[in-house]
């Protein structure tokens, strides 16, 4: 669990309807992107990497309390378009098990969305310059999450600058909520640090076993 | 993450929730998750959670079970309720409520609704190249989830997968991971000639009929409504 899923009911309204629309937006540009690949052709892989994104969260780590998210690795396998579009299926259906809210799907998808299309760069550039795919692979999803957890904490950062305040959101009363930035650092901190070292080792190591055993995929 | 769990709830338990129809089913969500935006009176959570978990011993659905998947929602709150400041333990609690909440009416729409009725739904919204992946997502799920359940055993009992050898679970998880993205890759395939054999063009037929509403669905509706109408009265 390198992502802290944003649940329903902490981030004001305008905030998770700009991320829908940014997400509709990116996702439109995605399906754009993709056009040339005859995204027709592709929709049973996706399909699959969508699924494996959703089995991996399944498999116990042990007496960790961590759960894989492959973000990186599904940007790897399909690229950064495919692999952004495998992420908002996989938020869509993590939503509706309560795991993420259902309003910030959109931010979510934003979040989790820039490890793929990150990931997916980057690794190429990183595949270029090493000798080990392993480590590559490895480097790559540790930066690619650390760059998606500062993306988490602006936008919840951001969020501070409350326009429900403006929209009258608050007119019924009720305590001030905000957050205090720092404090959500720390606590978070653990959870990410362990979290992060988890998926990035898993990756290198499913993207070594796959340069042995099927090297045409990568 | 027990989708397969949750999809066997959906499927084969019977209640009035699971007779409703998808579409009053997610209009009750949607009614909830407004009344969980607009609120920030703790009353008001509260009676919205406390209504939605009396629904769940109603719905035949194990009530531990749920409250576990409902454990993710109360986790993610309780970080943003910590991290808050100046509200004191009543903006905390309203954070949680309302995290917990909006987890518990969705968790509750997909125990009681298999996912394709509510895939048929978001074909009307979203792309439909889109609810197509969605669709094999859900059916690819099952076949994977069985085969990588195959090879865990299998490892765990050649000895190669223990609770507390963590270094050693990381490889045995990695080779897992391959094996079942190599056979992913595969399947998907296989799976891309057979469609483009079969004519696809873009849309797989998901049956959604808007005649299906009936007399089961009075329930999900009162329920959205009256919670969202608490919510905008007080």
């Amino acid at each position: 669990m390198s992502h802290i899923h944003l649940p329903d009911g902490v981030i004001p309204t305008f905030w998770w309807v700009m991320g829908y629309i940014l997400a509709s937006a990116v996702l439109a540009f995605a399906f754009y992107q993709t056009k040339s690949t005859n995204i027709q052709r592709k929709v049973p892989l996706l399909g699959m990497m969508a699924a494996l994104m959703l089995v991996s969260q399944s498999i116990p780590l042990g007496p960790i309390p961590f759960h894989l998210n492959l973000a990186v690795l599904s940007g790897i396998i399909l690229g950064p378009w495919l692999g952004l579009i495998a992420v908002f299926i996989s938020n869509l259906f993590l939503a509706f098990v309560g795991h993420g809210g259902i309003t910030v799907v959109g931010l979510n998808t934003l979040v989790v969305g820039s490890e793929a299309i990150l990931g997916s760069f980057l690794f190429a550039i990183l595949r270029k310059q090493m000798l080990s795919v392993m480590i590559a692979a490895m480097l790559t999803t540790f930066i690619t999450l650390i760059v998606s957890i500062s993306l988490m904490v602006g936008i919840v950062a951001l969020s501070q600058v409350n326009p429900a305040f403006i929209l009258g959101e608050r007119a019924g009363g009720g305590p001030a909520i905000k957050l205090s930035i720092p404090r959500f650092v720390m606590i978070i901190a653990p959870f990410a640090t362990i979290g992060t070292i988890i998926e990035s080792l898993i990756t290198g190591l499913v993207v070594r076993f796959i340069t042995v055993v099927r090297s045409d995929i990568l | 993450m027990d989708i397969s769990f949750i999809d066997n709830l959906a499927y084969n338990t019977d209640s009035i929730m699971h007779r409703a129809s998808a579409l009053s089913k997610v209009v009750m969500v949607a009614f909830v998750i407004a009344a969980v935006v607009i609120s920030l009176d703790p009353t008001v959570l509260t009676i919205a959670l406390i209504t939605l978990l009396i629904m769940i011993p109603l719905s035949n659905l194990p009530v531990h079970k749920i409250l576990i998947f409902g454990g993710y929602a109360l986790f993610f709150g309780l970080i943003f309720a910590l991290s808050q400041t100046g509200g004191g333990i009543v903006a905390s609690a309203i954070i949680v409520l309302k995290a917990e909440t909006a987890a518990i009416s969705l968790i509750l729409l997909i125990t009681t609704t298999p996912y394709p009725q509510i895939f048929a739904i978001l074909q009307k919204v979203l792309p439909s190249i889109l609810v197509d992946a969605m669709l094999i997502t859900y059916r690819t799920f099952f076949i994977l989830i069985k085969q990588v359940n195959n090879r865990l055993t299998a490892i765990r009992v050649r000895g190669g997968y223990s609770a507390l050898g963590i270094r050693k679970n990381l490889g045995s998880i990695g080779r897992i991971i391959g094996h079942g993205l190599i056979h992913a890759w595969e399947l998907s395939e296989s799976m891309q000639n057979v469609m483009f054999v079969r004519g696809y063009k873009g849309k797989l037929p998901v049956s959604f009929s808007w005649r299906s509403v009936g007399i089961y669905d009075i329930l999900p509706l009162t329920i959205g409504v009256a919670i969202f109408a608490l919510a905008v009265v007080r």
